[in-house]
């Protein structure tokens, strides 16, 4: 048994109101956060390059708006 | 800062995405987003989602109905491209149009044991989310058999204690008797 998986299961059944928006705060934030770094890696030289071998993008047309 | 609301962001990806296969296809979402929408407090990149195997006419009309909503290919905004890459069993990636992530993994049905995912995929209320997944023990049995990382087996973990009614030991015993003879 997880200790960590328990004590949220535990924080899900004893919070039925209020688990949902900890859970989403927590979710979208590694969105932000992923959404910021791949702003901060396309300054940076081959930043563009890196991101299309990271994502292994190979529909490049299709990414543009996202790539500069 | 995107806004908080009910539904997070791969809830909303997952809808929308959902709403449009389901006009051509049958579909089950698998793995971890079911423990993730079942409440695992744990990040993802990807949703996975398993569709029936389709003619490529009726995947075109799939794909240009995606891709009119919003979607886009990772691979490529060629259908025949993409078709090709499913009936090689590799599974193909869409993302909204402007944002690199949260991405939806698709793949076709490729053998008895996704056949039989898809014949017994559920509902799950408890997500808040109207949409077809994979039942609670297919899902178990996977994490626990199949893929088995630690965060696999977590997710297996979360799903017992939070679905513990809904739990059928004997039904993941014959499903990962399925697992090791097809997989």
């Amino acid at each position: 048994m997880s200790e960590e998986v328990q004590r949220w299961a535990k924080f899900m059944k004893d919070n039925p109101d209020t688990w949902k928006k900890v859970h989403t705060e927590f979710i979208n934030a590694q969105f932000d956060k992923a959404e910021r770094f791949w702003k901060e890696l396309l300054k940076q030289p081959n930043g563009r390059q890196k991101l299309i071998d990271i994502y292994g993008i190979k529909n490049v047309k299709g990414y543009e708006g996202l790539l500069k | 800062m995107r806004g908080v609301s009910d539904k997070n962001i791969l809830d909303e990806f997952c809808i929308k995405f959902c709403s449009i296969v389901e006009k051509h296809c049958k579909y089950i979402v698998v793995s971890g987003f079911v423990a993730i929408s079942s409440g695992r407090a744990r990040a993802t990149e990807d949703i996975d989602m398993i569709i029936e195997k389709l003619p490529l006419e009726r995947f075109k009309s799939l794909h240009s109905d995606l891709l009119k909503n919003g979607f886009n290919s990772i691979q490529s905004d060629s259908a025949e491209e993409v078709f090709d890459y499913l009936t090689h069993n590799t599974a193909v990636r869409y993302i909204m149009k402007g944002k690199a992530l949260p991405e939806m993994e698709m793949k076709f049905a490729k053998d008895a044991l996704d056949d039989y995912q898809i014949k017994t995929r559920i509902k799950l209320p408890l997500t808040g989310l109207d949409i077809w997944f994979s039942s609670i023990d297919m899902n178990i049995a996977f994490k626990e058999e199949a893929l088995k990382s630690e965060k696999d087996l977590k997710d297996a973990e979360h799903l017992r204690t939070v679905y513990a009614e809904m739990v059928d030991e004997h039904e993941i015993l014959e499903i990962k008797k399925m697992i090791r003879e097809l997989r």
